[in-house]
């Protein structure tokens, strides 16, 4: 009796299953068949052109990261032409900021990848490097690439650091000189050093704009994430390879975000005076702001 | 009288066309302590800061330890390591703990050793009575702690001259005995002191010297018993008036 219950049941079980993987192959059917999922939400689609798209990625990484490396230098020259007391060097930078806010990033990508090799200047210079490749694409190509979006980039992040220098109390670099510092050291040990904090979650921000903007080297056919995506999608006549590359997009500008956020707040905290960062004393308590008789104590044994 | 250490000549200031400085003479002798009183506005701070350099002179020379500082071929930076000044605003280093503070000139100007420099930061920190808090950030101490690490930080660089501009004046009430303290006793070790203050009773308890400023000119200048009990000037009457009715 014990053992034909067994048997009945376990056949029921195996038949459910097996109702089961029908209901989703059906399920699935019928998603890549709809009109709407089937467009934009292709599973099938998304693993054939995973690969591809996955491709890009680096590239795209790759540019991002590197770009706004080579902004920050450039950013922080720009930031200082701007508060120079010589003023041909302001108008000089204001003017370069003007222009490159001022005009739109593809046009700019447009003219200076499109236009540079037209120049045999150009072409002379990058010839010594003309056997290097990375990621599938020359020299040339990555030069080009670096130059707009660090160019780009800079002309933004100067406005952002030139913000944050100024933002330091006058009493600091007061304070620095009154002890013997030059201005420069001042400003690479006192001013600098409390500027970063505080454009640190702003400039993180501008990082994610920049990453978001190398897809439009799309248009000069440049190999980045969104060139391939855009291939599969021509090859196909689906959509989905664009909703794979906006997930690897989002692979980076989510978290990136989140940390703008907690940087902010941690940076309000500082501000407020109560934050505790890392292994830092233990917050004063009210008690122990107000006069220890014990504190004048040590200073007269000490005197 | 020894020689003078801070020597002031002639000195005028304009901010903008406005003259707010009218031909100073000062001379400051090795060892004294001078409080400059005056209402605000008379100018009092502008001649503190003309005496590091913060504000350039228009014209005039300010002489400290027998260098014209405001000379052309003076390197001012040198120059400011002898002269210490503490602020109002105490303008410590957000981003470094109160030893960090102290260390941070005498490893970047003076170019000592990190275990130098920290020896030295710990021994000033103990003497304005602060070696328990020298890992604290500025924001995690009090106004007026903040201002003993601000004084440890420019006595470290073993300064000739002192400068303190109202350094008790952004202070909670109860905080202000404690920097006093710490002044007087740097005042008893033989520190040459400029202090510009409001403290009236550490002007006459400490000071050798009382300068009383008002529109931008020195209008009496003597002992704390000459300016307090019986002074000449009108002007000085009426401010030490003013003072006495506050209290």
């Amino acid at each position: 009796m014990g053992t034909l219950l067994a048997v009945a049941t376990s056949t029921g079980t195996g038949l459910s299953a097996l109702a089961t993987a029908n209901f989703w192959a059906q399920a699935l059917d019928w998603w890549e068949n709809a009109s709407f999922s089937g467009t934009f939400l292709s599973p099938s689609q998304a693993i054939e052109s995973l690969p591809v798209v996955a491709q890009g990625f680096p590239v795209t990484l790759t540019m991002a990261f590197i770009g706004f490396f080579l902004a920050i230098p450039l950013g922080l020259g720009l930031a200082f032409l701007k508060m120079a007391k010589f003023a041909p060097l302001r108008w000089i930078a204001t003017t370069y900021v003007d222009v490159i806010r001022g005009t739109p990033l593809l046009l700019q990508i447009i003219v200076i990848y499109l236009g540079l090799p037209l120049m045999p200047a150009f072409q002379t210079a990058m010839e010594p490097f003309s056997n290097i490749t990375f990621l599938s694409l020359d020299f040339s190509a990555w030069f080009r690439a670096f130059l707009i979006l660090s160019a780009n980039s800079a002309a933004y992040l100067a406005e952002i650091f030139r913000a944050g220098i100024q933002s330091i109390p006058k009493g600091q670099m007061e304070a620095a000189r009154s002890l013997g510092m030059k201005t420069s050291m001042a400003m690479s040990v006192v001013i600098l050093p409390q500027t970063v904090r505080r454009i640190l979650p702003t400039s993180l921000s501008e990082f994610i704009l920049l990453l978001k903007d190398t897809a439009l080297f799309t248009v000069v056919s440049f190999g980045e994430m969104m060139l391939y995506a855009r291939w599969e999608q021509a090859r196909t006549f689906n959509m989905t390879p664009l909703v794979l590359v906006a997930v690897f997009y989002l692979l980076v500008t989510i978290p990136a975000g989140r940390i703008v956020a907690r940087l902010e707040n941690k940076l309000a905290e500082q501000d407020s005076g109560t934050a505790s960062r890392g292994k830092r004393p233990p917050r004063l308590d009210v008690a122990s702001t107000h006069v220890v008789p014990h504190q004048e104590n040590v200073l007269q044994e000490v005197r | 009288m020894s020689k003078a250490i801070v020597e002031i000549k002639d000195l005028k200031k304009t901010f903008a066309n406005e003259e707010v400085l009218h031909s100073i003479n000062l001379q400051v002798h090795k060892g004294e302590v001078v409080c400059i009183l005056g209402p605000s506005g008379s100018g009092k701070s502008t001649l503190l800061r003309c005496i590091n350099l913060l504000e350039v002179p228009t014209s005039g020379e300010v002489w400290v330890d027998g260098t014209q500082i405001n000379a052309k071929n003076t390197d001012i930076n040198k120059a400011r390591r002898h002269l210490g000044m503490v602020f109002q605003q105490f303008n410590l280093f957000p981003h470094k703990t109160a030893q960090g503070n102290v260390e941070l000139a005498l490893t970047k100007v003076l170019k000592l050793s990190k275990d130098e420099a920290s020896a030295i930061a710990i021994e000033q920190l103990a003497h304005v009575g602060l070696a328990d808090r020298a890992d604290y950030y500025p924001s995690q101490l009090s106004g007026g702690q903040q201002q003993r690490v601000a004084i440890a930080r420019a006595l470290a660089m073993e300064p000739k001259v002192m400068l303190f501009d109202e350094v008790t004046s952004s202070l909670d009430p109860e905080l202000v005995r404690d920097v006093l303290n710490v002044m007087r006793d740097l005042a008893r070790g033989g520190m040459t002191m400029v202090v510009v203050t409001h403290e009236m009773g550490f002007a006459r308890e400490v000071a050798d010297r009382v300068v009383f400023m008002d529109e931008g000119v020195i209008v009496e200048e003597g002992s704390p018993e000459d300016i307090f009990e019986k002074p000449k000037n009108e002007r000085t009457k009426n401010f030490l008036g003013h003072l006495i009715e506050q209290n």
